[in-house]
């Protein structure tokens, strides 16, 4: 191996950092098929009082966008300390006949892992067809809001502070017209403290240039390929409540895709907020911030546009994390069956490599289609695991091998620390025995118990909530953000939490995986360690905030510029 | 003179190499004895216009035949194949490995049935699965091309870089023209961070291929991670051109996708592989029928003509096998190898002119390959124009500097009188070639021929 270059070099740093960092304290994890695996999942479902029910919409006419429904969003929106959950739902397309409009909807979490169907008095109960959720307190008023992008004009709900909402999108300039939608991200695109607005659309869509696929005399859904791709939206916050669409000026709009799961995030450390995109079939856009809020595409040059040989990936949802532990924000990106969902290892310097294959991180994911998606440390070790949620949409498979199910498995890739993964689908639990058609997938602490749970939103099902059962003994510590001169979420914010020998980071995310939105409370993993010995909060457009010797096993609320800062 | 010393050998390899050659690439293998035999004109009847076909007509009549062909060769592997393959086709992947896997439970040395079932298993991700059935593959004799490039793949995709490089490098060793190994080589080397020896492969593959865009993209990448930006900023170029042009092409298809068409192109292929069983059995009417109807079903279709084209060469149907070589160069006009077929088949019916000028076209198709030089020099030398074979001779091994060739070349200059040059041209013939028997009694009855007399023998 050359290492004469900078950039060589400092990647090789980057490793030995990376192996140092990443040891684990319990030691090398045993994941041998029945081994006793310390993530634990159970299906619980029944117990929450949660009775939603996803529908496509569809009769048979089959549209391409029917299987791409949809995301869902959990977060705090009463303000009470335990996250709630919010579900999309489809609507009846053309030829659907249906007494009942479907909805989407809003349950309120009551502590326990009980849930109330809150959306009627919430009149959070859109008729759209909703396709991707994003929360953010867009006006700092400190109660966040949502927005909805759907099939069809989008929507804005303003959260009033008293557990209900009002649709302020006409108000505020957001309906974007009458698109075909996917993801969408609140973000502080130009440092100015309150949170603009990021809207991704998957393609050009229109009645009449409907087409089936047919294979074997058998109709399919078709795919990304049949249509004209199209750009993707940026509207800038006016700071009065309304928005501008920037589009052209930042540069967003130069460029066309079929737009699918999105996530913002500093990739390359350099304090502004860019923009992943996820294009299904084409090359993914990475948009990097001037800071200004004028974006660069860069994913060709930064290795993550397509997979290791240069051929376009199917791309369906992001997961943004630190595998390695390395200070550096890495990609995981799913995607269609007969093909690996792809692990991009960010490796400093504004470059990615596809490292899927040596990290074992495509196990168990070229036999499924995989949607929503997510770097998480559900066993509190230090080092972030991976949940795939998965499921096919063509329910006429079997017409061509038996042996095909649109429902399928999802799966959980255990971190084994050395920046490699292994399968334990099979070994941790009941919630990852059933057999469903998954999409959208939410992680956070519902009963905040110190671990994160997950509820899955299954295509044409019942949600699926998996209470994490995993094996105590480790430390966590949670964090919620309050910015006051940044954004009052603290989205964008950069968070590092060291530990003995072990620095982790993450950031604030809205908008994120699967066309859904989650841990707005950012939670960390510690291992045996038992007290924090410093923890930094970079808030994005303003400074930092210290703090030393932290207790742990808690949830930690962090005001903007009440801790030790510098600049 | 050539004519006697070896142009029937000449001639016969000519044909061979060409048009049988498609007959050696054949999928099915084969575990049946080849009992081929010149018979009289076939006297089956003309193929019936194409009927209009609906998908479920088209999958019955390949699934019939398939099932005939289980019947009628009972007992063999080769139509255990047969419906495996079109059960692939069709999407049925379980169905297609169980059909496999009965083939080779009566055939177990068939290393080409491994090679279907590896792919089958890594369609579904089971690479290690894929690895263990190639492995098995190449214990079966010297491994087939492909068995080794295919478990590199493999071995790549379960992150094994060093393993795979090791199988790639094997496999280029046996098979030098597997020149997409070079391709996979060289994304080993750069998952071993061997940035250097990625670039070399990628060139190598570019060489052969100057269009393979995951070449670029490799390159890309590579330079990238040595710094060296500007190379990198090229072929990200380079890349993105081909990619959009690729991509482009894919976009229109898929608008145009036609799935009964596709599914006359599998039935097509089903017949053509149907026709190769009996044609290896010794059934020669029952493969033309196989053959003409997958050129009913499928216009554009080129391998069931060229197994046509091979029937009626051993049948003597020279004007028949004329006929399809002729649709073979319509079809792929920029294809010389159809052309040469045609020069060689006029040939072999003393039509020389003709012949000439087939030949002529296919070289100026390809003026760099040996083998229009090499037919036309047979050719020449057959009509009796020696000067213009001597052209020839000369440009073929100018070309293809090889013992062989310079065998031809020394006939050629015994032709135009040209001891000296016979005599040099055989020496080379030798040395490039020394076990060859002919070139040694070439050599050896030129040089009595220049030895002068001694005084008692002049006496």
């Amino acid at each position: 191996m050359n290492h004469t270059t900078p950039i060589a070099l400092h990647r090789s740093l980057a490793l030995a950092t990376v192996c140092l960092a990443s040891t684990p304290l319990l030691g090398a994890k045993d994941t041998r098929p029945g081994a006793p695996c310390p993530i634990q999942l159970l299906d619980v479902t029944e117990s929450t009082g949660v009775e939603f029910r996803h529908t496509y919409g569809g009769s048979g006419r089959l549209y391409v966008f029917e299987p791409m429904t949809g995301g869902l969003a959990s977060f705090d929106y009463d303000g009470d300390g335990d996250i709630d959950l919010y579900f999309l739902n489809g609507a009846p397309l053309p030829g659907t006949e249906t007494e009942a409009v479907p909805r989407n909807a809003l349950y309120r979490n009551d502590g326990g892992l009980k849930f109330t169907d809150v959306t009627a008095q919430a009149a959070v109960g859109d008729t759209g067809y909703g396709l991707g959720v994003a929360i953010g307190d867009y006006d700092n008023d400190g109660a966040p809001d949502i927005y909805v992008n759907n099939h069809g004009p989008n929507v804005l709900y303003h959260n009033n502070g008293d557990g209900t909402f009002a649709d302020v999108t006409a108000q505020a300039g957001v309906a974007n017209g009458k698109l075909l939608g996917a993801g969408a991200n609140f973000l502080d695109a130009d440092g100015d403290g309150d949170l603009d607005l990021f809207v991704a659309n998957y393609l050009t869509f229109s009645y009449e240039l409907h087409k089936v696929r047919h294979h074997v005399g058998n109709r399919m859904y078709s795919g990304p390929q049949w249509y004209p791709p199209i750009a993707n939206n940026l509207f800038r916050n006016n700071g009065d409540g309304t928005f501008t669409d920037v589009s052209a000026a930042s540069g967003i709009a130069d460029h066309a895709g079929a737009g699918m799961g999105t996530v913002c995030a500093d990739y390359d450390n350099d304090g502004d907020t860019d923009i992943f995109v996820a294009n299904d079939g084409e090359a993914n856009f990475l948009f990097r911030n001037d800071g200004k809020c004028t974006f660069s595409e860069v994913g060709l040059m930064a290795g993550v546009a397509y997979e290791m040989s240069g051929a376009p990936h199917s791309s369906m949802g992001i997961g943004c994390g630190d595998f390695d532990n390395d200070g550096w924000l890495d990609f995981y990106v799913t995607g269609f069956h007969g093909e690996f969902a792809l692990l991009y290892k960010n490796l400093g310097g504004g470059l990615f490599e596809d490292a899927t294959r040596l990290a074992g991180a495509g196990a168990g994911t070229y036999q499924r289609v995989n949607w929503g998606n997510e770097f998480v440390d559900f066993d509190n070790d230090g080092d972030r695991d991976l949940f795939i949620a998965c499921g096919h949409f063509d329910r006429n498979l079997k017409e061509l091998d038996r042996s095909l199910d649109y429902r399928q498995h999802n799966i959980m890739l255990m971190n084994e620390g050395g920046a490699r993964f292994a399968s334990v689908s099979e070994q941790c639990g009941s919630g990852l025995t059933p057999r469903l058609s998954s999409r959208g997938a939410a992680f956070d602490d519902l009963d905040n118990d110190g671990d994160i749970d997950v509820a899955v939103l299954n295509w044409q099902d019942a949600p699926t909530i998996l209470r994490n059962d995993s094996a105590r003994g480790n430390h966590w510590i949670q964090i919620r953000l309050h910015g006051t001169k940044t954004n009052r979420d603290g989205i964008g914010a950069r968070v590092k939490v060291v530990t003995g020998a072990l620095t982790q980071v993450d950031e604030v995310h809205s908008g994120r995986g699967y066309q859904s939105h989650y841990g707005t409370r950012l939670h960390f993993g510690l291992g045996k360690h038992d007290r924090i010995d410093r923890l930094e909060v970079r808030w994005v457009g303003g400074g930092v905030d210290v703090l030393e010797n932290i207790e742990v096993d808690r949830i930690l609320d962090l005001t903007e510029g009440t801790a030790g800062t510098s600049q | 003179m050539l004519r006697g010393l070896g142009e029937a050998r000449l001639a016969a390899l000519c044909i061979v190499a060409c048009v049988a050659a498609a007959l050696l690439m054949s999928r099915s293998g084969s575990d049946d004895p080849t009992t081929t035999a010149p018979g009289p004109a076939s006297n089956a009847p003309p193929a019936p216009a194409l009927e209009p076909l609906t998908v479920a007509m088209l999958v019955e009549e390949a699934t019939s035949l398939c099932r005939d062909a289980l019947n009628d060769y009972e007992g063999k592997a080769a139509p255990c194949v047969l419906m495996g393959d079109l059960q692939e086709d069709l999407g049925d992947h379980t169905e297609a490995i169980k059909w496999w896997r009965e083939g080779l439970r009566r055939a177990p040395g068939r290393a080409d049935i491994y090679r279907r079932l590896a792919r089958a298993v890594s369609a579904n991700g089971e690479y290690e699965k894929a690895v263990i059935l190639c492995r098995t593959a190449r214990q079966i004799g010297l491994p087939p091309a492909g068995i080794c490039e295919d478990m590199g793949s493999y071995l790549l995709e379960l992150g094994k870089p060093r393993e795979a490089a090791a199988a790639l490098e094997e496999e280029l060793r046996l098979h030098p023209t597997s020149v997409a190994s070079y391709g996979l080589l060289a994304q080993a080397h750069s998952q071993l961070g061997q940035y250097e020896d990625a670039i070399a492969n990628y060139e190598k593959m570019l060489s052969v291929s100057p269009r393979d865009k995951a070449s670029y993209y490799g390159l890309a990448t590579a330079y990238a991670r040595l710094g060296h930006d500007d190379k990198a900023r090229d072929c990200r170029e380079t890349f993105t051109e081909l990619r959009k042009q690729s991509d482009d092409a894919a976009r229109a298809r898929k608008q145009a996708y036609d799935d009964t068409a596709r599914m006359r192109e599998v039935v097509a292929g089903t017949h053509t592989q149907a026709g190769e069983i009996a044609h290896l059995s010794g059934r020669a009417d029952e493969a033309e029928r196989h053959y003409l109807r997958a050129s009913l079903l499928d216009p554009g279709a080129t391998l069931c003509r060229e197994y046509l084209i091979s029937l009626y060469i051993e049948q003597q149907r020279h004007e028949d096998a004329l006929g399809v070589c002729r649709q073979l160069s319509e079809l792929e006009p920029g294809n010389p190898r159809h052309n040469l077929n045609i020069g060689l088949i006029l040939g072999n019916m003393n039509r020389f002119p003709e012949a000439a000028q087939a030949l002529s076209q296919g070289i100026a198709l390809a003026p760099n390959q040996p083998e229009g030089f090499s037919y036309l020099t047979s050719l020449l030398m057959r009509a009796g124009r020696c000067k213009e074979a001597l052209v020839t001779a000369e440009r073929l091994v100018a070309l293809e500097p090889t013992g062989a060739n310079y065998y031809v070349l020394s006939h050629v200059y015994e032709a135009n009188g040209d001891m000296e040059g016979a005599r040099e041209a055989i020496r080379r013939a030798g040395t490039l070639s020394p076990g060859e028997e002919d070139n040694r009694r070439a050599q050896l009855r030129l040089q009595s021929e220049a030895t002068p007399a001694s005084p008692g023998e002049r006496e």
